[in-house]
């Protein structure tokens, strides 16, 4: 589970494809699968098309 | 009752993980009228919030001002109040106000201890007059006790307060030990001042605090302590976020504005992803001082009426139902806990030396 105050590129080190991702735009509470790659072990969640902060919520597969 | 689970730092109630979903009504027990306490607790219980937090002597260096208020002390020659002579009719409403607090499914978090009534602190504006004098310490702490244990409250020790001296942490302590001596199984805390990141030592590797609150606070420039602080105090305790800033205050600096629920939002999941997850407290201004349209402010600023501030819709944030709501990633944190304790400061570590994103 990430807060992301900004709506930016994330890079996380860890395998994020292991996991199903929703996103929460948490102004208007509405909720999307986002865009996750995965190269040479670093993930990154692209920005969503939204304008506030959203909470990522990832669950392993 | 409200318990401590250690092991897990989450508070229980009943024996079952219980997020503490405060909101903040420090000055209640002076200003509030029966009906309008009514009004409150129905509302705010329908939003799903567990805890209200009160001060005890209420906050006299920072209030609204009315000619119906109550005050738990009579007031020496000087107008400052006589730590010797109690009010009983404040206290006898103050105990029918908990009642019914907890009659709603509230659990009470009593502040014992402002600031204000506590040696050497930053209490503005200072003034040693309502300071209460030491040997009033215990006995004030067996009044409260007296008058509010039958309702469980949890203790908080402190209100806002930072530890200016020695003196200071002596107040406490004998307050801590008060209710620690005397209530079998009482749960206590210490609500500190927003520029404080930090318990003292005493405090810390005390068996007299069961959990911690920190106070992320209203200064617009300093926003990220709502994790910053949390992580700080990562370690034996449950940890909540006791004061985020206030939805409807206006920012303390020159540049316009004030805070609405998009800040209130960012605080608590800033806060709670932090690892501070045992909870989250909500506040809004005018709320807190239970301000009414018509009356004047101590500190000059106008506030909205509590009536408005209890409508803000920052209070929702908490507890929005699409989902999102701290109740449902309390439950998640908990149920994954113990992956989530062993990879969070690590996580945090490895983005602080990521390059930034094109």
């Amino acid at each position: 589970m990430i807060y992301q105050p900004d709506n930016v590129h994330l890079r996380l080190v860890l395998d994020a494809g292991a996991y199903d991702w929703d996103v929460i735009e948490l102004e208007g509470k509405r909720i999307l699968k986002p865009d996750v790659r995965v190269e040479n072990g670093i993930s990154t969640l692209k920005r969503h098309p939204f304008q506030s902060d959203s909470l990522w919520i990832g669950i392993r597969k | 009752m409200i318990t401590i689970d250690m092991e897990r730092h989450l508070l229980l109630k009943d024996r079952q993980p219980f997020f503490y979903l405060a909101d903040t009504v420090w000055n209640a027990f002076v200003r509030a009228t029966p009906k309008e306490w009514e009004t409150y607790l129905t509302y705010r219980r329908s939003q799903g919030y567990n805890v209200v937090r009160i001060s005890a002597f209420g906050i006299y260096n920072d209030r609204s001002i009315g000619e119906d208020d109550l005050h738990p002390f009579e007031f020496t020659t000087k107008g400052k109040y006589d730590f010797a002579k109690v009010n009983e009719a404040y206290f006898d409403r103050a105990a029918e106000m908990a009642e019914a607090a907890v009659h709603h499914g509230f659990i009470l978090d009593l502040t014992l201890f402002w600031l204000c009534y506590v040696k050497d602190t930053q209490s503005w504006p200072p003034d040693p007059d309502w300071v209460i004098p030491f040997e009033r310490i215990e006995p004030l702490t067996h009044l409260l006790i007296d008058r509010f244990g039958r309702f469980d409250p949890i203790y908080c020790i402190s209100g806002d307060t930072n530890f200016g001296s020695e003196d200071t942490i002596r107040y406490y302590m004998k307050a801590f030990k008060t209710v620690k001596g005397r209530v079998t199984n009482a749960v206590t805390t210490m609500h500190i001042a927003g520029n404080v990141p930090m318990l003292p030592e005493v405090f810390m590797k005390s068996e007299l605090l069961d959990f911690v609150l920190y106070q992320s606070g209203h200064d617009r420039d300093n926003q990220q302590h709502a994790y910053t602080y949390a992580l700080g105090f990562l370690g034996e305790r449950p940890i909540i976020n006791g004061e985020p800033c206030y939805e409807g205050m206006h920012f303390d600096d020159e540049r316009g504005g004030h805070y609405a629920a998009p800040h209130v939002r960012r605080a608590m999941w800033s806060s709670l992803l932090a690892g501070a997850k045992a909870g989250f407290t909500y506040g809004a201004h005018g709320m807190w001082s239970w301000h009414r349209e018509d009356e004047r402010f101590l500190n000059g600023e106008s506030l909205p009426g509590w009536e408005t501030a209890m409508r803000f819709e920052g209070a929702w944030e908490a507890v929005s139902p699409n989902g999102c709501s701290s109740v449902i990633t309390f439950t998640i944190l908990n149920r994954h806990y113990h992956s989530f304790k062993m990879r969070h400061p690590t996580f945090v570590r490895q983005l602080q030396r990521m390059p930034v994103s094109s």
